[in-house]
């Protein structure tokens, strides 16, 4: 029991050197300093090496039999571990050092969710007692960890090959506007009229539900948190305006409405912010709140929030660092490396969770939205590596592709969890 | 897969051909086939539709169905079902996409395997351009040595690395070829040929396998099971199966069902074959039929009334001491208590969770002090309250609420309201629990044209049985009226001791001749796609001429791996050879 405690408490630490390091990545993408990317480096390594030891310590807490990553949280622990070390081969190979600020957000909020979400170890159920689903596992956190840093090489490229700041612009707000739209329909309004009408529905059921007291098992009422409905309503607005304006811009340059989307880009991200660190302090803040976020929507709003803060970011300090960012043939090559990695275990995963249905449910493939959607994952990067042999389809647009298949893991690996039911409810259990 | 020889190579053959307009139109679908173009496009296509299929109910119920053309329209969702979404990856267009992937990988090879068996075989020692030092990855130096000497020690650190050359001399030039991995040129192939390995052995499954069904009561055996499908409908299993018990365990923290298993016996012809625990996971195979536990489920019969196998009882005087121990009969019928009375099972109370009986609803009739009904749970005291209850039952008419019969009846007591039409008091529940709340409540049977149906009526809420008319009739309850004093009782009290529900076990049985065959593909996909990653095509050119020896290589992937070998072997010939020919000069 001890080394649980042990093992918790490891956890606590490595995150919050996480956030050491991510905060010298992302110093370093503003000023270049040697100085402060190498303890990023050395802050990642020092990590490392307390994340490896806590999984060794639930492991042992264990037993043999019962290795760490059997539930959604113990699995988020792994994906952190893989990205970190993924990514920290990657930087010292090919000396690449600014990806650690693409990079590191990600492991954080993997580790983030996780942290908060601490758990006891579990009794194995029968259905999960299998090496197949052990390898299936592990190779897959593997696999997700290196398509996040094919990820962030795509995503480099892209910058990097001076896409205009515009169509970033673009399609974040557009995107942006839309996850929160849908964020808002999943919380509980089932008409948009209700969402302009509700203060406050940002709170909404499955976000922060409050725990009834004496009841066990825990029964969750909902509580109203002001100010972050008409909050995230003004977000919409002004990244809504914000996507018009650049499309204008894109068709008719113009410098005013480039800069006056840049205002309106940057006005949403505050708003937003403002938003979640309301429901975040309120949720704490509360009596006999425990806090309890659904994974994905909290991953998704995060994200949501970083892409709009990455682009107002482009916007102001654009111009410094996309001249720090590796060559566009660098950045390509390292993005088609990651998939490398990754693409050869995502078949492995595929693989073993078809030879573990068939041995526990009697048929390999039964289109259980979890397998439905590792198949489009794993066909979005078949389509990816054919399109890098493809004249004219090698470089943006397989880099477009290689986001899309980030995009697709992330919904396979979480979203399938929250948004579709299947056999795979075992990831459910927080 | 990143190989621009055969980009250059399709591009040229795509040029090339299209003559004449009869085999113009073959030509161009040919091509259209094996472009790595239509290739992508085909492969977005059936990602994204099957992630439509993940996102819409796949063969939902007709109760579903009939729920989601409220929800979204009629006709969107008759449109929806008629391009057939709710059955997309068994549909015909989405099954075409597959075939036509197939004809396309098959396209593909006819098109391009034959170039790369050139490319393979291809072993020439001499390099065209002449001269390996104008190769991407080249290295060359100077020696004063002789060629003869020199190609003697070349071949000797070729064999001392065991590589294997080609050889030849060209003019006064002595050349070397080294020609590693190339079939590894093949692995894109391997990985096209397994999934449609795949594909096959999943067509072998659909055909000639199947799926289906057996829900096996404990105690009960079955020689059929129901298969699902086309071919659907009870089908003889060929041997007998029977469930002898089943037993599963609830997980203290989540409170659901963790392990469960079934005992079960096979028989053939009468004979026991073979018995065995089936649990999850753990699938048994027998005729090359297997057996999967796949769920449970309490069974309840026709009128609702849960299955109860065993409930035993411990009966405790007034002052706590243990008396003994009760077992009542699970059909209902009623046995004698030691304080004088008689005990009998009204219901079990079900949580509809883990399917387990949380508490067992008895009636006890003690005579003078009158009936009363108490739940029984587990570490918990139930003391009969001594109070009986006259319920007062009202039919209604369905149509305009118009009242047409008011009874008063007590527990177990049946009359008939109308001709043809009784109706019989079967429990009252002081407390009953609704979300969390205490209801008083009443469950009736109505027999009414030869038809006994089940009616759970509330007091506080008269229009609840309306959703379950019977007849033209809907009922509530009307007054109740209490009797008896619950300070009277001074008899024994009563604990629930142990109770088991009568379990079905839910087996999944299924045949599928095709998975040697899908295994198969995803072994070869697993061992193609790695191979296409990790392995490459070197070939290295050695040139010995008089007074200098040139190197140059080519790669097809992983240029910068393969290159630090180069660097590794160039360095390490040259080391050998300049040594060998200062020693020679030294001589």
């Amino acid at each position: 029991m001890t080394l649980v405690i042990i093992q918790e408490y490891l956890l606590t630490y490595t995150s919050f050197i996480y956030l050491a390091a991510t905060f010298c990545y992302i110093f370093y993408l503003g000023k270049r300093s040697e100085g402060v990317v190498f303890a990023g480096a050395a802050l990642g390594i020092l990590g490392v090496l307390l994340h490896t030891a806590a999984l060794a310590f639930r492991w042992m807490a264990a037993g043999i039999e019962h290795p760490p990553f059997t539930n959604l949280y113990e699995s988020l622990i792994f994906f952190g571990w893989g990205i970190v070390v993924f990514y920290l081969y990657m930087e010292l190979r090919y000396k690449v050092k600014i990806a650690g600020a693409f990079v590191f957000p990600i492991a954080l909020a993997a580790m983030g969710i996780a942290v908060t979400h601490q758990k006891g170890i579990m009794p194995l159920p029968d259905a999960l007692k299998s090496w197949w689903l052990h390898i299936h596992v592990v190779f897959a956190a593997i696999a997700y960890a290196a398509f996040v840093v094919a990820f962030a090489f795509s995503l480099m490229f892209l910058i990097k090959d001076r896409v205009s700041r515009a169509v970033f612009g673009l399609v974040v707000s557009v995107i942006v506007s839309l996850g929160l739209l849908l964020l808002q329909l999943r919380a509980g309004a089932t008409h948009l009229a209700t969402f302009f009408l509700r203060e406050a529905q940002f709170h909404a059921g499955r976000w922060f539900p409050v725990i009834v007291p004496g009841t066990n098992p825990p029964e969750y009422h909902l509580k109203s948190i002001p100010y972050a409905g008409p909050l995230i309503l003004t977000t919409v607005v002004l990244l809504a305006t914000a996507a018009m304006v650049f499309g204008v811009h894109l068709m008719r340059e113009s410098k005013l409405l480039e800069r006056l989307g840049g205002y309106l880009m940057t006005l949403g991200s505050v708003t937003l912010m403002a938003a979640i660190s309301i429901t975040v302090y309120y949720a704490w803040k509360m009596p006999d709140v425990k806090l309890r976020i659904e994974p994905f929507l909290l991953t998704l709003l995060g994200f949501l929030c970083l892409s709009c803060w990455g682009v107002v970011f482009l916007y102001y300090k654009g111009r410094d660092f996309t001249d720090r960012l590796p060559p566009v043939d660098t950045l390509d090559l390292l993005g088609y490396r990651s998939v490398m990695v990754a693409f050869p275990l995502m078949t492995i995963v595929i693989v073993t969770g078809a030879v573990w249905a068939q041995s526990a449910w009697g048929r390999y493939w039964g289109w259980d939205p979890k397998e439905t959607a590792s198949l489009v994952t794993w066909i979005v990067y078949a389509v990816y590596l054919h399109m890098r042999v493809v004249a004219g389809w090698k470089e943006r647009p397989s880099a477009v592709i290689n986001i899309i298949g980030f995009l697709s893991v992330i919904f396979t690996y979480l979203g399938v969890n929250v948004f579709l039911s299947g056999l795979h409810s075992y990831a459910k259990s927080f | 897969m990143n190989d621009p020889e055969r980009k250059i190579n399709r591009q040229n053959g795509a040029e090339t051909e299209t003559k004449d307009a009869g085999a113009g139109i073959v030509d161009a679908i040919w091509n259209l086939l094996a472009s790595t173009r239509f290739a992508v496009i085909l492969l977005a296509f059936i990602a994204l539709t099957a992630l439509v299929g993940a996102f819409l109910p796949q063969q939902p119920s007709q109760q579903l169905l009939r729920e989601l053309a409220s929800r979204w329209g009629e006709g969107r969702v008759a449109i929806l079902n008629a391009l057939d979404f709710f059955d997309l990856y068994h549909s015909r267009w989405f099954q075409g996409s597959l075939a036509v992937l197939c004809i396309s990988i098959f396209i593909c090879t006819f098109d391009r395997l034959p170039k790369t068996m050139r490319l393979i075989r291809k072993r020439d020692a001499v390099l065209a351009g002449g001269d390996p030092e104008r190769m991407r990855i080249h290295h060359g130096f100077d020696l004063t040595c002789k060629v003869d000497k020199t190609t003697d020690a070349v071949r000797n650190w070729i064999k001392k690395r065991s590589l294997s050359s080609k050889e030849e001399t060209r003019g006064e030039n002595r050349w070397f070829f080294i020609n590693r991995g190339a079939r590894s040129r093949l692995a894109v192939y391997v990985v096209h040929a397994s999934i449609i390995t795949v594909i096959i052995g999943a067509l072998i499954g659909n055909i000639a396998g199947f799926r289906g069904r057996l829900p096996l009561l404990e105690g009960q055996t079955e020689d059929t099971f129901f298969r699902w499908g086309k071919f659907g409908g009870w089908a003889p299993l060929g041997f007998q199966i029977r469930c002898e018990a089943f037993s599963f365990s609830i997980d203290p923290e989540t409170g659901m069902a963790g392990n469960y298993e079934s005992d079960l016996v096979i028989l053939n012809s009468g004979k026991v074959v073979d018995t065995i625990k089936l649990r999850v996971n753990h699938p048994y195979y027998y005729q090359g039929i297997g057996f999967y536990q796949s769920s449970y489920d309490l069974f309840v019969d026709k009128t609702g009334e849960v299955g109860i196998e065993s409930a035993v009882v411990t009966v405790l005087s007034p002052d706590g001491a243990e008396l003994g121990a009760l077992t009542l009969p699970e059909d209902g019928s009623a046995i004698e208590v030691p304080g004088g009375g008689l005990m009998r099972i009204i219901r079990a109370q079900v949580n509809d969770n883990t399917k387990t009986i949380t508490a067992v609803t008895v009636e006890i009739d003690t005579g003078e002090s009158g009936k009363s009904v108490m739940n029984l749970r587990p570490g918990q005291k139930a003391v009969p309250t001594a109070i009986s209850y006259a319920v007062e039952v009202v039919a209604r008419k369905y149509q305009d609420d118009v009242e047409v019969a008011r009874i008063s009846l007590s527990a177990g007591e049946e009359k008939e309201i109308q001709q043809g039409i009784t109706v019989k008091l079967a429990a009252y529940f002081p407390t009953f629990p609704v979300h969390g709340k205490e209801e008083s409540a009443a469950r009736i049977f109505v027999t009414a044209d030869e038809e006994k149906r089940q009616h759970m009526l509330f007091e506080s809420f008269p229009d609840f049985d309306k959703m379950n008319p019977q007849g033209n009739l809907y009922f509530s309850i009307g007054k109740v009226t209490q009797s008896g004093d619950s300070t009277k009782y001074d008899g024994p009290s009563y604990m629930l001791e142990k109770t088991d529900g009568l379990y079905w076990t839910i087996l999944d049985v299924n045949r599928d001749p095709g998975v040697p065959v899908v295994y198969t593909g995803c072994a070869l996909l697993i061992i193609g796609v790695f191979s296409s990653f990790f392995l490459s095509h070197r070939k290295v050119w050695i040139k010995v001429s008089p007074g200098r020896v040139s190197m140059g290589a080519a790669v097809n992937r992983n240029r910068a791996t393969f290159e630090k070998q180069f660097q590794r072997w160039a360095s390490e010939l040259e080391r050998l050879l300049s040594t060998e020919s200062r020693e020679d000069n030294d001589r």
